[in-house]
């Protein structure tokens, strides 16, 4: 065993491997049929340990429901996920705790994720309590220490305080403190600066990226914002209605993205310079929802570039086309 | 210049509970007509309370210390309450922020447009009112066939464009639009600012963009106001604000945002927290988180300032302009 510890540096602690959720609608009292929305569908990605992997897309394309499905909060309608080697599928009882210790997440809403009976102390160190770690007075010093390095300080001041008597970015920061206080290997973070307001987003992203540095933590971080997924992750993987049609390097992917609903995507976002002139981003109609698609690619009837390929052939995979930059459109693999 | 839109030394306070917010304080702008102006601020700074005022639809808890607002040169709180409700909507309309929540789930979206057409054109029929919201739903972007469907019907993009040919209904000269693509994704958001600046220039209407997105504004806006704890602290034309940012919340809003632009570089933070109105900051009430803050700021309140064509600034200590080549923080020091 001792000698495959060192190889366990370079393994990836994520593993998504064809994840899939299909959710039920239209089972009304009117409509008899039965039609599943592909939330997500045959998904696939791997994070390295230490790394940030920004999943970027619209309402709706899926992302969240891939995130919820990394911490277990959602089961996969197929597919499998292994995080730190552990199959997240198989684990259940006594293993659900463990696993939470590993695999934390932090959520978009810190108006809802926090719960108003309880202090801000009672918050961060429950997780300590439900998994019997230290003494009253380790967790105290633990909780101190999460809150400081959180920038909340002076600690002991905000021990007994309840979330309606802090500002938005304060409790993002506590469920911050929260998530890291279990020292987890892999954080989702979906979407925890997009409520903030501007003054305020910066320090918290500032504060993700100084965290993940110092505990060295991989991410998921889940965003519809490029700009930010620029600023904090590595890699960047775009997703459309339930699949991810783009996958590379952040800057790559800002720099010289391949996909058409990237280039869209990308022409799309404001730029703050009035004297900059952006070219109308070559999109047509707006997003669907997948309900039972056809197994074709999906941003054909948008796509500009769509040619008679596009609709004949079965959804294209992720390929290669450079070094690290995978791609699902046919017309840019076949060139 | 003629203006469309006067605004003199506005102050207008909510009486709460816990005291007075002072959330809207001495605030002077002007709008001229076929202009748009871009209001930039974060929640709670006055940017939807002045749209309110200027509205005059202010709740029953506010009340207006001083000031006023003129519209096509009409005091708008010396009228009547019947006469100004003529004029909103054919001379004032307004979008408002969460479209979804701007329309009634139990009307057809074309009845409810008009509706608006009767109620302010007695002499047109019904049928001339249809006609028209059909031309409407053209001018923004909705199939004519949508009109006899109910807003659940609609996609959050297509409501948005709704709630715009609502405004646009009876022509006004001012359309004031609440955060009008906040909720909607990018490429959406996109493609209706677009269309709603085109709009603009064909009609020659004039526009009052609110947001907290610095560069939805630099998009759409040929002058720009920065608020900040209900001051309007900076405003003056969009380019020049936004290459001379003057003031230190300004230029510290225009760096705290990350960009696709160019190549990744720092952030820089704005330390601490807006202020709680109920009490305000003395002096300034941007001091206690300004980088460059001397005695003066926290005592007496800097008035506002010319620093530039049409460009004024409320700051003892502004950035001076690069043609200067003066170093701030020297300046500030000094």
């Amino acid at each position: 065993m001792a000698l495959l510890q060192p190889d366990k540096a370079c393994e990836p602690i994520v593993v998504v491997r064809g994840l899939t959720k299909h959710f039920l609608v239209g089972r009304g009292f009117f409509r008899k049929e039965r039609a599943w929305l592909h939330a997500v569908d045959d998904v696939s990605f791997e994070i390295a340990r230490g790394e940030v992997l920004g999943l970027v897309g619209e309402s709706g394309c899926g992302k969240t429901t891939t995130g919820r499905m990394l911490v277990k909060l959602t089961d996969p309608t197929a597919g499998c996920i292994l995080i730190d080697n552990e199959d997240v599928a198989a684990i259940g009882g006594q293993g659900m705790r463990e696993f939470r210790q590993t695999v934390q997440m932090i959520f978009q809403d810190p108006y809802e994720s926090l719960d108003p009976r309880m202090t801000v102390f009672d918050i961060i160190s429950e997780p300590l309590n439900v998994n019997h770690i230290g003494t009253l007075v380790n967790r105290e010093e633990r909780v101190a220490y999460m809150l400081s390095r959180v920038g909340i300080t002076p600690p002991d001041m905000f021990f007994f305080r309840f979330p309606h008597e802090l500002s938005g970015g304060q409790r993002q920061r506590v469920a911050i403190a929260r998530a890291l206080v279990v020292n987890p290997k892999f954080i989702v973070a979906d979407e925890p600066t997009s409520m903030l307001d501007v003054s305020i987003r910066t320090g918290v992203m500032k504060l993700l990226a100084e965290l993940q540095e110092d505990f060295g933590m991989s991410y998921l971080y889940i965003t519809h914002d490029l700009a930010v997924a620029r600023y904090l992750c590595d890699r960047i993987a775009v997703m459309y209605l339930g699949k991810i049609v783009e996958m590379a390097g952040a800057e790559e992917v800002i720099k010289n993205p391949l996909h058409p609903y990237t280039q869209a995507l990308i022409s799309a976002v404001p730029l703050p310079d009035p004297a900059i002139r952006r070219d109308v981003p070559n999109i047509r109609g707006g997003v669907s929802k997948p309900i039972d698609p056809p197994p074709i690619c999906r941003f054909h009837p948008r796509c500009p570039a769509a040619r008679s390929i596009c609709s004949d052939r079965d959804y294209p995979d992720l390929a290669e086309v450079s070094p690290g930059h995978l791609v699902a459109c046919h017309i840019l693999v076949a060139r | 210049m003629d203006a469309l839109l006067k605004v003199e030394n506005f102050t207008m306070h909510y009486r709460t509970t816990a005291g007075h917010v002072k959330a809207v304080d001495d605030v002077t702008f002007s709008l001229a007509r076929g202009q748009s102006l871009g209001l930039v601020g974060e929640s709670g700074c006055g940017k939807t309370s002045i749209a309110m005022s200027i509205m005059r639809l202010l709740p029953y808890n506010s009340e207006i210390k001083s000031g006023r607002v003129f519209l096509g040169g009409q005091d708008v709180y010396s009228m009547r309450e019947e006469d100004f409700r003529k004029l909103r909507w054919k001379e004032v309309a307004m979008i408002f922020q969460a479209a979804m929540n701007a329309l009634n789930p139990v009307y057809t979206v074309g009845s409810q447009i008009t509706e608006v057409i009767l109620e302010h054109e007695p002499a047109a029929s019904e049928r001339d009112a249809r006609e028209r919201v059909a031309e409407l739903f053209c001018t923004v972007g909705i199939p004519e066939e949508r009109m006899d469907h109910y807003p659940h019907e609609y996609s959050g993009g297509m409501k948005q464009r709704a709630v715009i040919a609502m405004a646009l209904a009876c022509s006004p000269s001012l359309i004031i639009a609440d955060e009008p693509t906040t909720a909607l994704d990018v490429i959406v958001q996109d493609k209706i600012l677009r269309e709603m600046e085109e709009i603009r220039r064909k009609t020659d209407m004039s526009m009052i963009y609110i947001s907290h997105d610095i560069s939805v504004i630099a998009e759409v806006s040929d002058v720009v106001g920065v608020m900040y704890a209900g001051k309007l602290v900076e405003i003056g034309p969009a380019d020049d604000i936004f290459k001379r940012p003057r003031h230190p919340y300004t230029y510290g809003l225009m760096n705290a945002y990350p960009s696709i632009l160019g190549e990744k570089r720092d952030l820089a933070t704005i330390p601490g927290e807006p202020p709680n109105l109920v009490f305000p900051p003395e002096g300034c009430r941007f001091h206690p988180r300004c980088d460059w803050a001397t005695d003066e700021c926290g005592t007496v309140e800097p008035p506002a300032r010319y620093v530039g064509p049409n460009h004024s600034v409320a700051c003892y200590n502004p950035f001076p302009a690069p043609s200067s080549g003066g170093d701030r923080i020297g300046v500030a020091t000094a």
